[in-house]
């Protein structure tokens, strides 16, 4: 039975690098970001990680949609054109 | 007053109706994860389970949800880990978790459902027919239809046995009321399941994605595959019908031999048309009947064999025709059609003699409703 | 041969009881048998028919019964609107009708073992020990069947039975 249709290697970025969409960049501000985790989970791509002082984005990925910026309850986030 | 009629076989002899009798098929079975949403008249096959994990008599996890479309989606991913898995449900029931029967037949996972089979409203109706089973025609099923408690209680082992090796889900058709609450003598045979296999299981840990966006031409190639290994799952249901009652593998042919006149019906109700054959056989009319066993995959061979004069009878409808009509004829066979007993309405041995006669006098048209 | 019986009840009564313990009783004499209830909205107090077959031959018709040989009746109110040749009454006196009678007091016996629940007597104990003396079914199969099919309530049931079996008149 071929299973390949159902089963695939689990990789990173295997529909390709995302962060190339981006029109507008996230700005995380260390200062007013209170580490809630609100946009973590919010992220459609999964990829916003908790920093040391701050969240933290990969860039490689974030394709800029801006739901980071809208869900921060610290307005700690601004979209920023590239 | 004394009989020995039904002395025969081995096995333990019980009064039990055609719920009961699948719930003590489960038990033997022994599944991991039971998951389901009562509804009627499906509802005594998982209570009765619910009570056997109660008492510790069977060990496994019953797992109580909001709805049967979590029923099937708890059942597929418990199945997805590996666990032998069994849900049942009915009418609407189905409709409602019909989304997650596709992914779980995609995903070519083994698993197990039993179907009380019953109306789907509008208008309201808890009866039996057959129109909710055959709507799981597309999804990639093995669709089983038992005739009687006995072998609702023999396909329900068969179907995991097959079900494990085929890598596909397998739906036991029961018909609601007339089979799901009739108590009639069952053996309990002294069946044993081989351990649980399946093509794949995911375990915690594992780095894979499953069921992934497809690109291409794979989901095209997936359908394919499901499509040719339901066809090739006859070769292990003709396989394993003999170590769990002994009917005849996706058919049973009765006084079919020398035939001029050929009945095809599936479900419960079979032994009423059984009756209203051997009135006739009496009478010297040369009829018999081809008993689907199963809708999925279609005995298309069988069929194929009959004597030319064919009438189909129908307990679901697509349009104008009954839906084992359509199939037959889709096989290339010349059929009278008929559609009767919806929404459980009776039919009984004289109605079904008095059709089979318009039957073999010629007079019946090429679709009618028996209304 | 085929017995087909008809039970005319009302919901609570116990009729798809009785038609379960005969059945199995039946079956321990080696028949074969199928007890059906009657299918639709369950309402205590509403008249309801279970059907019961006996046969020494594999029974596959599962239609209901609409000419039974022997129909049973648990309450006297209701209307005994079939032509079947024997009839079993819960009634402390005959009945003028055409069929044999068979008639036993099961409300009377019922209610002495305590047999009662929610304002009605649960007839399916005496009921059955009646229509079991009618189908020629042994005591001792009875009392088996009543225990796989009532568990601990067998034993007060099977007092009613018994008493039903041994008392029931005929016309
Ligand atoms: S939602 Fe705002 S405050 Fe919360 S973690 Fe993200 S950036 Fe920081
Ligand atoms: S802009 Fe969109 S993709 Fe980028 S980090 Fe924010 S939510 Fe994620």
């Amino acid at each position: 039975m071929d299973l390949s249709p159902i089963l695939s290697e689990a990789t990173v970025a295997s529909a390709g690098e995302t962060g190339s969409w981006r029109n507008y960049r996230p700005l995380v501000s260390s200062e007013l970001c209170s580490k809630c985790g609100n946009c973590i989970v919010y992220c459609p791509e999964g990829v916003i990680f908790e920093g040391v002082d701050s969240v933290e984005i990969d860039y490689r990925f974030c394709k800029g949609c801006g739901v980071c910026r809208e869900v921060c309850g610290q307005k700690a986030i601004e979209m920023v054109p590239e | 007053m004394r009989a020995e009629g039904n002395r025969n076989g081995s096995g333990v002899k019980r009064l039990l109706t055609s719920n009961e009798a699948i719930a003590e098929a489960v038990k033997i079975a022994k599944p991991d994860v039971i998951a389901a949403y009562p509804i009627t008249p499906q509802s005594p096959i998982v209570e009765k389970l619910a009570e056997m994990v109660e008492s510790g008599e069977l060990d496994a996890s019953f797992v109580r949800v909001e709805s049967e479309h979590s029923a099937m989606a708890v059942i597929h991913g418990a199945a997805t880990a590996g666990a032998r898995v069994f849900t049942a449900t009915s009418s609407h029931g189905l409709a409602y978790m019909f989304e997650m029967c596709w992914w779980i037949a995609g995903s070519r996972l083994p698993a197990v459902m039993a179907v009380a089979t019953r109306s789907i409203g509008a208008p309201w109706n808890i009866h039996g027919d057959h129109t909710d089973i055959m709507s799981l025609r597309d999804a990639g099923w093995i669709i089983g239809m038992a005739e009687s408690a006995q072998e609702a209680f023999d396909m329900t082992l068969q179907a995991f046995a097959v079900s494990e090796v085929v890598n596909i889900p397998f739906a036991v058709g029961i018909d609601a009321f007339t089979m799901s609450h009739t108590a009639e003598i069952v053996e309990i045979r002294n069946a044993k399941l081989p351990e649980r296999r399946q093509a794949y299981r995911i375990l915690p840990g594992m780095e894979v994605a499953v069921n992934a966006v497809t690109m291409g031409e794979a989901r095209m190639k997936a359908r394919y595959d499901l499509a040719i290994d339901l066809e090739k799952s006859a070769e292990v249901i003709e396989r394993t019908d003999g170590e769990f009652g002994s009917y005849g593998g996706l058919v049973e042919k009765y006084r079919l031999e020398d035939a001029e006149y050929a009945v095809v019906m599936a479900g419960g109700w079979c032994g009423d048309a059984k009756d209203a054959i051997d009135m006739l056989r009496d009478e010297g009319v040369r009829i018999g009947m081809l008993r689907l066993r199963f809708i999925r995959p279609f005995p298309e061979k069988a069929v194929k064999e009959l004597p030319s004069e064919v009438l189909v009878v129908d307990r679901a409808n697509t349009g104008i025709k009954g839906i084992l009509g359509m199939e037959t004829a889709a096989c290339g066979v010349e059929v009278k059609n008929v559609v009767a007993g919806i929404g459980g309405l009776d039919v009984g041995i004289d109605d079904f003699y008095r059709l089979f006669g318009k039957f073999v006098d010629g007079k019946l048209e090429k679709v009618e409703w028996l209304i | 041969m085929l017995t087909e019986v008809t039970i005319y009840c009302r919901g609570g009564q116990g009729g798809v009881t009785a038609a379960r313990v005969l059945a199995t009783a039946a079956m321990l004499q080696g028949y074969y048998s199928q007890a059906m209830p009657q299918f639709g909205p369950e309402r205590r107090g509403a008249r309801v028919n279970t059907y019961l077959r006996i046969s020494d031959r594999p029974i596959r018709r599962r239609s209901v019964i609409k000419n039974p040989d022997i129909v049973a009746v648990f309450d006297r109110k209701i209307e005994i609107d079939s032509e079947a040749s024997v009839v079993i009454l819960n009634s402390p006196e005959p009945v003028q009708i055409p069929s044999r009678t068979y008639y036993v007091n099961a409300t009377e016996i019922a209610e002495r073992h305590g047999l009662v629940n929610a304002g009605w007597a649960i007839l399916s104990a005496p009921m059955s020990g009646a229509i079991a003396r009618v189908l020629d079914i042994e005591i001792s199969a009875l009392k088996e069947a009543m225990h796989i099919e009532l568990g601990e309530r067998a034993e007060r049931s099977f007092k009613a039975a018994k008493e039903a079996y041994e008392v029931i008149k005929w016309t």
